[in-house]
């Protein structure tokens, strides 16, 4: 009864099925990444603040300075081959050197770089705000000539924030002509370059499908030398199980978002190997201090000890995270690396003083967050504290901890520079405490100031001896995290996983520290 | 004439509905879309000027009017996400799912039909339950996990089909889109590697999405079948010695047709709305995960815009069903 034509197409629809090609491994000269890039909604260096874009950013254009490799403490020359700073500490003056060129072929010169500086303070988008934390102004950049510039900053700042500030992706250099040409309605070319590229780096773009890939081609005539690849994919991949099955395979190089699970499993092939990195990232529990519980020193120090911190980082996180308990993520300057609380829930409990608490915890329903949620809900419940998990959507939970609407949230906070006074800033700095305040930084949005903490952080800002500055961080930290309304949980670590073949990958704590120009392969 | 006056504004006012819950809707979700432009470390300046340029600093009416008189002109706004108009986002990834929806409605009616009348004319024998068995399996189990599962088997332990993705990684950037259909473009570049490529990348989701459309429209053929096969005019036909074949796929099948259009059409429907976990297994970027995505970052005029697209989807195919049903039965012409 079932026509022989059914039968025919049954048959071949499989034969179709067997005889399709797979890809095999990726090119020699091809360095593809999956990753989850849907982040990425613009490519103009002047309003990225994202990851994707940063990593973009930092393979396509060049800043005045950077870091080496391994050393994410001390800035190094880039585009800048030195830089000198007059003794009032704010006139610097940076000598460029003369073999960066653009995608035009124009070389890159002073000029450049104080219109890129300008152009970001102009356009005034979101990263505005790193420039004007050393109080550049557009009259404070000066042109002495082709190779050499100055820049004049408001205060004296430690010379760490300035160059740290310099280093960001804001502050990288764009083709002044090619954006003249491109402006409309005094954009500084913004609308084009938010999906081109005008910059004199080891890459530049050659293709972009937002939530599909970016494509990276190399640039032969960098001043540091080609890069290895000639060309790198950056796929997006949102699910972590097909990365994996793409890397086993061979038809990507590298990946990035496994679970602990996943890593695990991915290593049992031969052909793979693991690259933990730590990243400036911490995950940390905000007390909102307007609960008139969590208003009390004494019960925020009960949460310090009611957490099993090595437990979570052991069972849950698993080699996703290491513990970390100070602000400023470990390997920053001045970070603090010791651990000194412990889970102890019979000193947590003796700190309630036998009151039993009854609490909200705010997380985003994804893991491995909201597996930390419910291991935290089962140690605070071992202390006397009882949680109510409120899962919802990592924006959601945002948009409730940016309004005060919360008992305590489970978050995570990425470094903006690999100078650690933004991060100190965001902290501590609580200017305006009411409901209308402009600035709502994370001081804010556990409704704590600590003015003495502050006036700490306003001579660490300027104090230019490196010595002085790292006790005055150090001891912010030690008082934040004992006075403050945080519990500083872990210090993130992403599981890259290449293939064998891959060489001289080493991305660093930052997403603009993750570079592809010294990446090669290595075939026989 | 009056009848076409009057689906014409049942379409318009459907639509119009469509947008207004939409628009409101998102508007009451505890989410600030400003966070997904500027993100959460912007100077308060540039988050002030973000919320006056996505409009939330006007009454919510007035924002409502104003999308509307925009959309009458197709202009749907931009995506906070992308930065792109919206229109161009949904012409982007409109393409990816009607690819994959068509090929796997192909797939799905191709064998949905034929096992569906094998089914309901073996009614209670091993081939009918085989056939329920397998459209049990294939409506009932996840399609993330079958997804999984098949990219498993099929791609990294057998070899036989490539991975995710629409065309093999390092080719992307070869393929010049055109139309944005994967297997028209690679034709259209005239080169033999993107051909292998993008229909090999086609096999595996497509069999997956088809499986389900199979399941459903098997299941829904067999029913249908099964009414007709025990009516008059079938015995009818039997007692006047015509062969077996020409019965059940002359006759009942021609009945069952009529109601088997709109089964079709509904879950062609479902499956170009963006089938969002067959996308995300397969990295398949289409209307559904742009939706998704569009709505989990409250990306207000990406989900307006693909909103009004879905719906003007279904209701189109709505009209062609029923266009359909009235050419198929003549006693509603």
């Amino acid at each position: 009864m079932l026509p022989s034509r059914f039968l025919a197409i049954a048959v071949s629809a499989f034969g179709l099925l067997m005889s399709a090609p797979t890809d095999g491994a990726t090119p020699r000269d091809v360095l593809v990444v999956a990753s989850q890039i849907d982040d990425l909604s613009t490519l103009d260096p002047a309003e990225i603040f994202e990851y994707s874009g940063a990593e973009f950013a930092a393979n396509v254009y060049d800043r005045l300075v950077g870091y080496d490799p391994g050393d994410w403490t001390r800035p190094a020359p880039r585009l800048a081959r030195s830089w000198s700073v007059d003794p009032s500490g704010r006139l610097w003056r940076f000598d460029l050197r003369r073999d960066a060129a653009f995608r035009s072929g124009r070389a890159v010169d002073a000029d450049d770089v104080a219109y890129a500086l300008r152009r970001a303070l102009h356009l005034g988008k979101a990263p505005v705000g790193l420039l004007r934390q050393i109080g550049l102004s557009p009259d404070g950049l000066r042109v002495i000539d082709r190779e050499t510039l100055e820049i004049e900053t408001d205060r004296a700042y430690a010379p760490g924030i300035v160059l740290g500030v310099l280093a960001s992706v804001v502050a990288s250099i764009v083709d002044r002509r090619e954006l003249e040409a491109r402006a409309k309605d005094d954009d500084r070319g913004h609308a084009w370059l938010r999906r081109a590229d005008a910059g004199s780096g080891s890459f530049r773009l050659l293709a972009w499908r937002p939530n599909e890939r970016l494509s990276l081609e190399r640039n032969d005539a960098h001043w540091d030398g080609a890069p290895a690849m000639r060309r790198v994919v950056l796929r997006h991949m949102p699910e972590p199980a097909s990365q994996r099955l793409l890397i086993e395979r061979g038809d990507v190089d590298i990946v990035r978002n496994l679970g602990p699970d996943q890593v695990k499993g991915a290593l049992r092939n031969p052909d793979l190997r693991a690259l933990p990195t730590r990243k400036a990232s911490i995950w940390f529990l905000a007390l909102n201090t307007r609960h008139p519980d969590l208003g009390r020193a004494e019960t925020r120090d009960a949460f310090r000890h009611a957490i099993d911190y090595h437990g979570i980082a052991r069972s849950v996180l698993d080699g996703r995270a290491v513990v970390h308990q100070s602000m400023l993520p470990g390997g920053l300057f001045g970070a603090l690396e010791d651990a000194p609380f412990a889970h102890d829930p019979d000193r947590a409990a003796r700190l309630l003083g036998g009151r039993r608490l009854s609490l909200g915890l705010d997380v985003r329903a994804q893991a491995p967050v909201l597996d930390v949620a419910q291991a935290l809900q089962a140690n605070f419940a071992r202390a006397g504290i009882a949680v109510e998990l409120r899962p919802a959507d990592a924006k959601q939970v945002l948009t409730r901890f940016r309004e005060r609407r919360y008992d305590m949230v489970l978050a995570r906070w990425a470094s903006d520079t690999l100078d650690p006074q933004s991060d100190a800033e965001a902290f501590t700095r609580n200017a305006d405490n009411s409901d209308g305040a402009a600035l709502r930084n994370l001081a804010w949005r556990t409704a704590w100031s600590a003015p003495e903490i502050e006036r700490l952080i306003d001579r660490a800002a300027l104090e230019r001896d490196d010595t002085e500055r790292a006790r005055l961080l150090a001891e912010i930290q030690r008082r934040h995290r004992v006075e403050g309304p945080f519990v500083i949980l872990f210090q993130e670590i992403e599981p890259y996983i290449v293939r064998h073949d891959i060489r001289g990958f080493a991305p660093g704590p930052m997403p603009d520290t993750v570079l592809y120009a010294r990446v090669g392969k290595e075939r026989s | 004439m009056r009848r076409a006056a009057s689906l014409l504004g049942m379409f318009g006012l459907t639509l119009l509905g469509l947008i207004a819950a939409t628009f409101f809707i998102g508007r009451v979700v505890p989410i600030d879309p400003v966070l997904a432009l500027v993100g959460d470390k912007a100077t308060p300046e540039a988050y002030a000027a973000a919320r006056a340029s996505l409009g939330l600093d006007r009454p919510l009416i007035l924002q409502f009017l104003s999308y509307l008189g925009d959309a009458l002109t197709l202009d749907l706004g931009r995506s906070v996400l992308t930065a792109n108009p919206v229109s161009e986002d949904i012409a982007r990834v409109f393409p990816a799912t009607l690819e994959l929806a068509t090929t796997a409605m192909i797939l799905g009616i191709g064998f949905g039909v034929p096992a569906g009348v094998w089914a309901a004319y073996r009614r209670d024998l091993w081939q009918d339950t085989a056939v329920r068995l397998v459209c049990l399996a294939g409506y009932s189990a996840p399609v993330f996990w079958l997804g999984l599962v098949g990219l498993l088997i099929f791609y990294v332990d057998l070899g036989w089909t490539p991975g995710p993705g629409r065309i093999a990684i390092a080719l992307e950037d070869d393929l010049v889109h055109r139309t944005g259909i994967g297997p028209i473009d690679a034709v259209l570049s005239g080169r033999g590697d993107l051909m292998r490529s993008a229909l090999g990348h086609l096999v595996l989701p497509s069999a997956v999405l088809g499986w389900y459309a199979m399941a459903y429209i098997a299941r829904m053929t067999r029913s249908l079948m099964i009414a007709e096969l025990s009516k008059d005019y079938v015995l009818a036909a039997r007692a006047k010695g015509l062969s077996e074949r020409r019965v059940v796929w002359r006759h009942a099948l021609a009945n069952a047709a009529v109601p088997l259009v709109t089964v079709i059409a509904i879950t062609y429907g479902h499956l170009l709305e963006g089938a969002v976990l067959t996308e995300t297994v397969f990295a398949w970027p289409g209307l559904g995960f742009y939706l998704t995505n569009a709505l989990l970052n409250a990306d207000t005029n990406a989900v307006l815009g693909t909103t009004l697209v879905v719906g003007t989807i279904f209701l189109a195919l709505n009209l062609l069903s029923d266009a359909l049903y009235r050419k198929l039965d003549p006693r509603l012409r």
